[in-house]
């Protein structure tokens, strides 16, 4: 049942159902959305971040997802964190700029700026004319904003 | 009343009593607690230094994050202070992990690996893919199951203990209702689980019109082969998108019947797929692993006697005059499930194809083809042929260096094997080794500390 209940799509039924049923699920882990890539694939999402140091210094731009190695163990665990990293969720945002002023410690950050790159979707016929996924003509940017390092 | 005699209600109601609850061994419980087992080690173990930052406080996600993305989340590590406290919970975590995967004390430590899957789940969900959900019901349904006895080190235990008792015994498995029951409830799982994955996917216009994988494999997280190959491959797209959904579709319906090996097959194969082409290696492994429930005992069975027939049939002969000869025999063919190898103590029963005289000095193992390998051959072959065993394969194939090292060690212990059996009996001397002393056992001279050999004696009268 809690299968069930935890994986089906919201209903009438569902909202009558699942009350007693939640607390249960959601300990343990057992609402995880199982449709992968459903409805359909997404197109993808880089995360930029630019330094910006104390007054005077130049902003240095650093690629999150694309310096990854796909090797790396961590790989998808980055990945999947550069996603969370969204105006909708401050907290997050927050965090993750807080450990990149820690990581970047020695340039004196004073605050991070955050850009995703919305990847473009490409045909087949443009990558056969010789376009890729990465090129810069195929990347959308959306700022995402500002986060002041702590002091 | 026998079943056969009873109402259609009667039938109906022990058909369900035993789709639920007849008794199994539940082999592909533990097959699949292996291989998640590996799965997670891979995801976790190998983070390295990663780990702490991922998951420890003083990482990319603080508390507050981490409540923000579940609200309702509870970890261990939130309840622990920052700094070693958490980072020793997670090595913890990974140790048991190891555990987990070898079956050692697999009743115990397979709760503290679902309840450590969890705390790091929640502790940051920014990290959680498709992975962790199935990970963390698996793991659930896993915990719940009697694991651990078979495929572990806790049945490698007890066959130990029972073969030093006896070399020839071999403990049963015992059959359980709760195997049953889980298997049942994984089975569920997995075919609910593709009609969600499936349903879900009719939605999209690109799984409809068959170019959703293109998608996926335009996305740079996924990116794992070339794009310029796929777009060249367009068919291939087409090909794989709409028989992804199809099985998906068809799987929860079909693989209760006669195709089941079908849809085993097809699942097996879109999960190679998937790791294959966008690079979901964990994820894949443990869906594999889950899908292993639908695998009936009967063609595990059919899989071990086909190997027993085609790698079995081989004989050990030693010297039951040698208690210590008895102990390593017991622990190396505890790793013998499949039961391929037969013991022969030739102090009792004589071989008809080993003389004695090779025997005082090393021994024997008889192929199904009626070789005779001695010492480190013996073992070699042997390494090689019992699946249990696999994991000495390193030490004894290494190209020149096994054979090497390995038949100075073996003829050393060989020739002091009846020293080495008496060492540790409170006999202080019996430890000693006089350097240059004629080898006893190779000489055929029976140890000074131990009774003579003799064809006739029992073979415990050496202990």
């Amino acid at each position: 049942m809690a299968m069930l209940l935890g994986t089906a799509p919201p209903s009438y039924l569902q909202s009558l159902l699942l009350p007693p049923w939640r607390p249960y699920i959601e300990a343990l882990h057992l609402d995880g959305r199982w449709g992968f890539f459903a409805p359909d694939p997404s197109a993808g999402r880089l995360l930029r971040y630019r330094i910006e140091a104390r007054p005077g210094a130049e902003p240095i731009e650093h690629r999150f997802t694309e310096s990854l190695r796909r090797a790396d163990p961590a790989y998808l665990r980055y990945t999947t964190l550069s996603s969370a990293v969204h105006p909708e969720r401050p907290a997050v945002m927050r965090s993750v700029a807080h450990a990149l002023c820690r990581r970047h410690g020695l340039a004196a950050p004073a605050r991070i700026h955050f850009v995703a790159m919305q990847q473009i979707r490409l045909t087949p016929e443009e990558v056969e004319a010789g376009a890729r996924p990465l090129d810069p003509a195929q990347l959308r940017s959306e700022p995402l904003g500002d986060v002041e390092c702590a002091p | 009343m026998t079943v056969a005699g009873a109402g259609p209600l009667r039938r109906a109601a022990r058909a369900w009593h035993d789709f639920w609850l007849a008794p199994g061994r539940g082999l592909s419980l533990d097959v699949a607690r292996i291989v998640v087992g590996l799965a997670l080690l891979g995801v976790y173990g190998a983070l390295g230094a990663d780990l702490f930052a991922l998951y420890a406080d003083g990482g990319w996600i603080d508390r507050a994050a981490a409540l923000e993305l579940r609200p309702v989340g509870w970890s261990v590590l939130f309840w622990l202070p920052p700094g070693w406290p958490q980072q020793a919970a997670l090595l913890l975590f990974v140790a048991a992990l190891v555990a987990f995967t070898l079956g050692l004390g697999t009743r115990w430590v397979k709760w503290l690996v679902w309840a450590g899957h969890l705390s790091l789940l929640h502790r940051n969900p920014a990290l959680a893919y498709g992975l962790d959900n199935i990970a963390a019901s698996v793991l659930f349904l896993l915990a719940l199951a009697p694991i651990g006895a078979q495929l572990s080190l806790d049945r490698v235990r007890a066959v130990r203990r029972a073969r030093l008792r006896a070399l020839d015994e071999l403990p049963p498995v015992p059959a359980s209702a709760r195997a049953t029951l889980v298997l049942r409830l994984l089975q569920i799982q997995m075919a609910l689980f593709f009609f969600v994955a499936g349903s879900a996917k009719l939605q999209g216009d690109s799984w409809w019109y068959g170019f959703a994988l293109w998608y996926a494999v335009n996305n740079h997280e996924y990116m794992n082969l070339p794009v310029a190959w796929w777009a060249e491959q367009f068919w291939l797209v087409n090909v794989l998108s709409y028989g992804t959904v199809l099985l998906e579709l068809a799987y929860p319906f079909l693989v209760w019947n006669r195709a089941r090996a079908a849809m085993l097959a097809g699942a097996l194969a879109l999960h190679l797929g998937i790791a294959v082409v966008l690079g979901l290696y964990a994820f894949s492994a443990v869906m594999i692993a889950a899908h292993l429930a639908f695998v009936r005992e009967s063609w595990w069975a059919a899989a071990g006697a086909w190997w027993r027939r085609r790698c079995g049939g081989m004989e050990m002969i030693y010297d039951g005059h040698c208690a210590f000869c008895k102990r390593s025999m017991a622990a190396f063919l505890a790793f013998d499930g499949l039961r391929q190898i037969a013991v022969r103590d030739f102090r009792a029963q004589p071989s008809p194809v080993v003389p004695d005289a090779a025997l005082e000095k090393a021994l024997y193992l008889v192929t199904r083809d009626g070789r005779a390998l001695p010492g480190f051959d013996a073992y070699r072959h042997a390494v090689l042929r019992v699946p249990g065993l696999w994991w000495m394969l390193p030490l004894f194939f290494v190209p020149f260096v096994s054979r090497a090292v390995g038949t100075r060690v073996y003829d050393w212990v060989a020739r002091h094997r009846h020293v080495i059996s008496t060492c540790g009996s409170g006999d202080a001397p019996a430890c000693a080794i006089e350097p240059g002393a004629p080898p006893r056992a190779a000489s055929g001279t029976p140890a000074a500390s131990a009774p003579a050999p003799s064809r006739t004696a029992p073979a415990s009268s050496a202990r």
